[in-house]
């Protein structure tokens, strides 16, 4: 490091703050005594929608739960069970969905949450006991298996969706700084690829209420971004891309987006998207 | 588990030093130091065979401080009953220079921001910059030029013919 005022400066600043950050007590490391239920935050609370949309998904009717079951990149592997939700007796009766939109944190798609609750109140007035809820859940585990095979299946067909190859014209979530890479490399490698099938799926769909559900999640994490980074969406060619987008949480919303558009994004977010999901509103 | 508590502490310090040039706040560089820790413990089978786990850690711990805002009100929630602070009381200013070095760190842009801090906090060569930035050696390299140019403007310290 040169002596310039600067490297001095830096080089003391870094020191005093390593020196000081090492002297912090260093918290030992006790994994196995977090609580078994911690409180639901927000990606929990979205795990734990995910088990019990995909155990009442069979028997309320939602055509398709894709969006909760299949977890997201954002959300981590949905492998909360429904007795993480909340402590129950055995023959006591509850409405799932109805819980979870009573728990809903803050910034969550309440209303979604609701219709489900509405729904499911509706269909099932007796509620479900906690032994009709794991049977439900394992369906629901089988029926979320056959989805992902066969959405894999799918997924693979499409060639232009080739995982390993970058197309020029990839979309992409950016930073404030152009040529930003996506950033979240440390969660949801095991999901986004699945999430990203449930998205060209629901495209599939042509926009029924599965992608309704879909533009609301997507809406929620774009504005999110947008709120945080003043994120922008382009489709400039000399920005790198990396497309282990099993890797990033950005990148894995811009498959999806560009997945259900099937086509790329410009500058700014896609006149398509903003209309079909409000996502500028 | 022995192998991830000799990870932990070894990486612990800086990278709560780390999180804490970005947030300037020690009480949250603490917090996001233990959720970077926890998910680097979900994933250890696969975080211990990464050629460097402590890039990886820093990469997702520089990713949990971007998001603090996003999910700000709800996680704070849940890192209180999750991760009980361990530290009761906060921790005497730094020097005022430091202080105000490091504020003047945080008001580049991020990229800027994390190059200096790599460089001036752990002494990080490019290349592993890049791969905490996720990008090449060569971007960071130049997020580094940047950051050292505008930061010798807004700290009004003199220029030097071999400054780079």
């Amino acid at each position: 490091m040169s002596d310039h005022p600067l490297d001095r400066l830096g080089q003391a600043a870094g020191d005093a703050v390593l020196a000081r950050a090492r002297d912090l007590p260093t918290p030992p490391w006790q994994a196995t005594a977090q609580p078994r239920r911690p409180v639901i935050r927000f990606s929990q609370f979205a795990v734990a929608t995910a088990a019990v949309a995909a155990a009442v998904a069979l028997t309320v009717g939602v055509p398709r739960l894709s969006l909760f079951t299949s977890g997201s990149p954002m959300m981590g592997t949905p492998e909360v069970g429904i007795d993480d939700v909340e402590d129950r007796s055995a023959d006591q009766r509850v409405w799932p969905y109805c819980e979870q939109a009573e728990n809903a944190p803050e910034g969550y798609p309440r209303d979604i949450t609701q219709d489900l609750c509405d729904r499911e109140r509706e269909r099932h007035p007796e509620g479900f006991t906690e032994e009709e809820l794991q049977q439900l859940q394992r369906e629901a585990v089988e029926h979320e298996a056959r989805l992902r095979a066969e959405e894999e299946a799918r997924e693979a067909a499409r060639t232009a969706w080739e995982p390993r190859t970058a197309p020029p014209d990839a979309v992409h979530l950016l930073g404030t700084e152009p040529g930003e890479q996506a950033w979240y490399t440390g969660e949801g490698a095991d999901d986004a690829e699945s999430w990203m099938a449930y998205g060209l799926a629901a495209w599939d769909d042509r926009l029924g209420a599965d992608a309704d559900e879909v533009c609301a999640w997507l809406a929620i994490e774009v504005a999110a971004v947008i709120d945080d980074d003043e994120a922008i969406v382009t489709n400039d060619p000399d920005a790198p891309v990396q497309y282990a987008y099993a890797e990033a949480e950005h990148q894995a919303v811009s498959v999806v987006l560009s997945g259900i558009l099937d086509e790329p994004v410009g500058d700014g977010l896609s006149p398509i998207v903003a209309e079909r999901c409000d996502l500028l509103g | 588990v022995e192998s991830f508590e000799r990870f932990y502490s070894a990486e612990h310090g800086g990278v709560c030093g780390l999180l804490f040039t970005m947030t300037g706040d020690w009480q949250t560089a603490e917090d996001l130091t233990q959720e970077a820790f926890a998910r680097a413990f979900q994933r250890w089978g696969r975080v211990r065979r990464h050629e460097r786990p402590e890039a990886w850690i820093r990469t997702v711990a520089v990713n949990l401080a971007r998001s603090r805002f996003r999910r700000q009100a709800v996680e704070r929630r849940g890192h209180e009953q999750l991760y009980p602070s361990v530290s009761t009381v906060e921790p005497e200013p730094l020097p005022h220079d430091i202080e105000r070095f490091w504020a003047e760190v945080r008001s580049l842009p991020r990229q800027q921001a994390l190059a200096i801090t790599l460089h001036y906090l752990e002494d990080r060569r490019p290349a592993e910059m890049a791969e905490i930035l996720g990008c090449s050696s060569t971007t960071a390299r130049v997020h580094l030029h940047r950051a050292r140019i505008r930061l010798q403007e807004k700290l009004d310290l003199v220029e030097s013919k071999d400054f780079a």
